[in-house]
This record gives C-alpha cells, sequence and structure tokens, in this order.
C-alpha cells in the first residue's frame, strides 16, 4: 500500500459471489485511502438500487441470484459486464455529486477510445426533473446526461454511489453485450476487453493524480470486516428484502 | 447564510433547539444545492435511539445515496411523515418546512460540540 496516502490501491479482481463483492465494496468504503476495483459476478447476478423494491422484480429473483446494492440507481443484471469501484475521500471527486461522476466516466471514455471502441454522444440534458423519479427501474433503460452510450446510442456504462462521512463509494457498471432480460443494455459490437481492466486502472489513476499500486487480492487486514458483512448483511432477507 | 438560531455539522446537517427541549434536526441548503435532484428519502421511526455523528436516515439524488448524521444523541420524538412524498419541501424551505425529525436529547453537553452558524459558513465555503 502507498504509505503517504498519495497513491490509489487497485484490485483486479476475479469473478465472485453477489453477497462477497457488495462486502468487499463496503469494506473499502469504510478503509482508508483511495481503492479502485474491477470485478465480475459468478454465477450471474441481479443487483438492486439501494431505494428499489425487491417485489417489482419477483420474475428475476425467481430465476437468478440478486442482492441490493449499497449505492443507488436502477436494477443491473450482471451477465458479461465488467463492475468499477471506487471508494476514497468525497473531496477527490468535488463537492457537487453530479460532477463528481466526472473522473470514473472521463477515465473509461478515454480508456475506450484507446481501444479504439466508438462511443455514441451523450444523452443531451433536459430542464431540472422536479425530483422526478425514473420512469423504469432498470439503470440501462434510463440514460442521463452523464452515462456513456454506444455509437448506435444505446447506454453501455452507468454510475452510482453511496456516501457516507468524508467518503464515497462509486459503482459503475460497463455492459459488453445486452443481457437477455435488458435487451435494450450494452455494446452491439463485441471487442477485446481483456486489457481493459489494468489501462482504465492507470487511467483512473492519473486522472486522479494518484500513484498506481496493484494488489493480488484484498490485503489480509480486511478480510474479516469483508467476511462479516458478506455473511451478516448482504447474504440477509433483513438487508435484501428491507423494502 | 446559515440561520444563527442553530448550530450545525460540517456533514450539513443542522440542529434547533425547540422551547420543549427537544431538537429539531434537517440539512442545510449548501447540502441541498449538492445534492440537486432529489428522489427518495428514508427517515427513522419514532422512538428508534440515535447515536451522534451516526445515520439517522438516508436520501438519494443522481442515482447517489447520501447518509444522513445525527448532531446529538437522543430518541426520535417526531417524524416529518409526508416529507418523503414531498421533497420539493427541502429545496424550498431546508431550515422550516423541510425539517426531518426531533430529538430527545440524551447528553446535553453534545451541544457545544456542534458548529456555530459562523463556523459551518467557513467549512462550507471551504470544501
Amino acid at each position: 500500500m502507498s504509505k503517504d496516502g498519495a497513491g490509489l490501491e487497485i484490485l483486479l479482481d476475479g469473478p465472485h459471489s453477489a453477497a462477497w463483492n457488495m462486502a468487499v465494496d463496503e469494506t473499502l468504503l469504510n478503509a482508508r485511502g483511495a481503492w479502485f476495483r474491477v470485478y465480475r459476478w459468478w454465477p450471474r447476478t441481479l443487483s438492486l438500487g439501494y431505494f428499489q423494491r425487491a417485489q417489482d422484480f419477483a420474475r428475476e429473483r425467481a430465476q437468478i441470484p440478486w442482492v441490493r446494492r449499497p449505492t443507488g440507481g436502477g436494477a443491473i443484471l450482471h451477465d458479461n459486464e465488467w463492475t468499477l469501484s471506487l471508494a476514497l475521500e468525497n473531496t477527490s471527486l468535488g463537492r457537487d455529486i453530479e460532477a463528481s461522476y466526472g473522473p470514473l466516466h472521463d477515465a473509461l471514455r478515454s480508456t475506450l477510445e484507446d481501444l479504439k471502441v466508438p462511443l455514441g454522444l451523450p444523452k443531451p440534458s433536459k430542464n431540472p426533473s422536479n425530483h422526478a423519479r425514473p420512469n423504469t427501474p432498470w439503470c440501462f433503460d434510463d440514460p442521463i446526461p452523464m452515462d456513456l452510450l454506444s455509437k448506435e446510442g444505446h447506454k453501455v456504462f452507468g454510475s452510482a454511489q453511496r456516501r457516507r462521512g468524508n467518503r464515497v463509494l462509486h459503482h459503475g457498471s460497463l455492459i459488453l453485450s445486452p443481457p437477455r432480460e435488458n435487451p435494450g443494455a450494452g455494446f452491439r459490437r463485441s471487442f477485446p476487453s481483456q486489457a481493459l481492466p489494468a489501462l482504465l486502472a492507470c487511467k483512473i489513476a492519473k486522472h486522479l493524480g494518484r500513484t498506481p499500486y496493484f494488489h493480488h487480492g484484498l490485503p489480509r487486514e480486511y478480510c474479516a470486516q469483508a467476511e462479516d458483512l458478506a455473511r451478516h448483511k448482504y447474504s440477509r432477507p433483513s438487508w435484501n428484502q428491507k423494502r | 447564510m446559515a440561520p444563527t438560531d442553530r448550530k450545525y455539522l460540517k456533514s450539513h446537517e443542522w440542529a434547533k433547539k425547540n422551547e420543549d427541549g427537544s431538537i429539531s434536526v434537517g440539512i442545510t441548503d449548501v447540502a441541498v444545492e449538492h445534492l440537486s435532484d432529489l428522489v427518495f428519502l428514508d427517515l427513522p421511526e419514532v422512538g428508534k435511539v440515535l447515536e451522534k455523528d451516526q445515520p439517522f436516515g438516508e436520501i438519494e439524488s443522481v442515482k447517489a445515496v447520501s447518509e444522513l448524521l445525527s448532531p446529538v444523541s437522543g430518541e426520535v420524538t417526531k417524524v416529518h411523515e409526508d416529507l418523503a412524498d414531498n421533497l420539493d419541501l427541502l429545496s424550498a424551505s431546508p431550515y422550516e418546512d423541510g425539517w426531518m425529525i426531533q430529538i430527545k436529547p440524551s447528553d446535553e453537553t453534545e451541544w457545544d460540540q456542534l458548529l456555530s452558524a459562523e463556523e459551518y459558513e467557513k467549512i462550507a465555503h471551504e470544501e
């Protein structure tokens, strides 16, 4: 780990269960320093935004594992997908919430451009929605101006956050191909994505002005907390079915 | 300007003493500005016991869930039940109509640990 606190601690993680993925991310939210993690899910999993109602997804929940995220936003099918999580002090991302999505989105856009993946223009801004709730429960059916769209206009990357004290957990989801339950999401043309996590990690470190430090797995000092959260929070109906 | 008849946390919650000894709690206009487009709010139930600087509720805006911290320890005696369905109140009147909960404080000394309006303004504008 960086000793001066100016590093970006990077975990290029393997596919894990829903409970473990969310437990590790909350552990990093509670940790010190700045962390960037890229991971996948096994088996394919449905994740709900923190404020969403479980009963609205009865059909999907009967078919695949699911979990409630600590972050906001809509439901996501994690299938052929990369999930990104960035946990750090919120002053690193700026005071305004909408603007705080910028560093990760800009870094991903730049990385995809380096990989010669064409992107579409962002969805135009509209007038303030006067506290309107989303029209659809699916994250990828409801693009907002900061989301990344494919050249064909489909949403391919969206984000959500959890803010706790002076820290923020930023979740991002990059859908590589459309899941059958949510066919409007993701790229229509495949691209070689294996190099993306490491390239993106270096790019986000540069955007944040931090030095990247790559880790082989979650450091031992954090494992007990992650195991506790996985077992006693993210595997329990008291969390997942709280709404 | 932050009203001078109450105290603050640097995380943008305000606390105001009422005549009956209870303390009203809400979030500042700076918080509302940062959060921008509010969509969901979750507040505790009456009777819940809170600890100072620990979450008493959550609010979602622009897909970000922010935890709301309690300025003092004590028991929740009143909740603004209609606020979750009228989030415009928070934007229009964060210091009066947008109050969130009332607390019966359990430790009077915690009041002196809170920021004055002047101290809060200074911190809020340095961010």
